[in-house]
């Protein structure tokens, strides 16, 4: 009989998401991740039923903390251009200090695993990104357009930029390239001319 | 003075041979109607085919007692 340690719970669980970005959802064994963690299979079951209920709780950590750290200092009541710039920055922020999270959230996003999970994150952003586009649209500080256009209009540029940060390299891998708080704010700028109403 | 009992949750870990649909059955069969049972799974996904159990006020003696009395074999994983 054992006891739980949150330090042990906590290191499975890191080193979990690192092999799972590293060798792809095939490339995790309970045997193969008790070696990467240090501790024994056994101390491993303590925490976790089998692989499934793992990569299961490894996704409900990681759905909530995106919602957290997107949300962060962040008002549905705020001004279009106010509101929307602390999530440029939450989100930004929370994808270049966490690599391997966000990257393992990216290949969540195409299996099975997210068919649980992503709802309950799609709904905590959509309880408060609801009254947000709601307010933005009422006070013709945004046009009305349809969902994804909205979405791919808002981040996509954002997270292209984030991604040649990460890489380091920019347009065709020729330049270093840093995003600036002076690169954001450029974007930024854009964005908000293209969804203005 | 008055005593008072307090239910401890523990997880028993156990390597088994448990690894078709059948076996499983009959494990539930088995540990399905005890009451200091919370839970239990297999993981036959692994080389140990892994029984966990959680379990109140009950050791891991007792589990493997009473699993060896019902010829299923298990050994505890060490740490």
């Amino acid at each position: 009989m054992r006891a739980r340690d949150e330090s042990k719970e906590s290191t499975i669980r890191q080193k979990a998401m690192e092999m799972i970005v590293a060798q792809g959802f095939d490339g995790l064994s309970m045997q193969k991740l008790a070696k990467a963690a240090g501790v024994s299979p056994a101390t491993i079951y303590i925490y976790f039923k089998d692989r499934e209920d793992l990569i299961m709780q490894l996704c409900k950590e990681v759905g909530e903390r995106i919602v957290e750290k997107t949300l962060l200092n962040f008002d549905p009541g705020m001004s279009f251009e106010d509101g929307l710039r602390v999530q440029w920055k939450n989100r930004a922020s929370y994808w270049i200090s966490n690599p391997v999270e966000s990257q393992f959230l990216e290949m969540v996003k195409h299996t099975h695993y997210y068919d649980k999970f992503g709802p309950q994150v799609k709904n905590a952003f959509s309880a408060v990104m609801g009254t947000f586009i709601g307010n933005a649209i009422r006070n013709g500080e945004m046009k009305l357009m349809s969902k994804e256009v909205y979405w791919s209009i808002c981040f996509a540029p954002l997270y292209q930029l984030v991604k040649y940060h990460i890489s380091g390299k920019g347009l065709a891998g020729t330049d270093n390239f840093v995003l600036t708080d002076a690169i954001m704010e450029e974007a930024f700028q854009l964005v908000l001319k293209a969804l203005k109403a | 003075m008055t005593q008072t009992s307090t239910l401890v949750l523990h997880v028993v870990v156990l390597k088994t041979r448990i690894s078709t649909e059948e076996e499983v059955v009959a494990l539930h069969d088995l540990l399905g109607g005890k009451e200091n049972i919370l839970k239990w799974s297999v993981d036959r996904s692994d080389c140990d085919k892994v029984l966990r159990i959680e379990t109140f006020n009950t050791t891991t003696e007792e589990i493997m007692q009473l699993l060896g009395h019902h010829q299923i074999f298990c050994e505890e994983l060490p740490d």
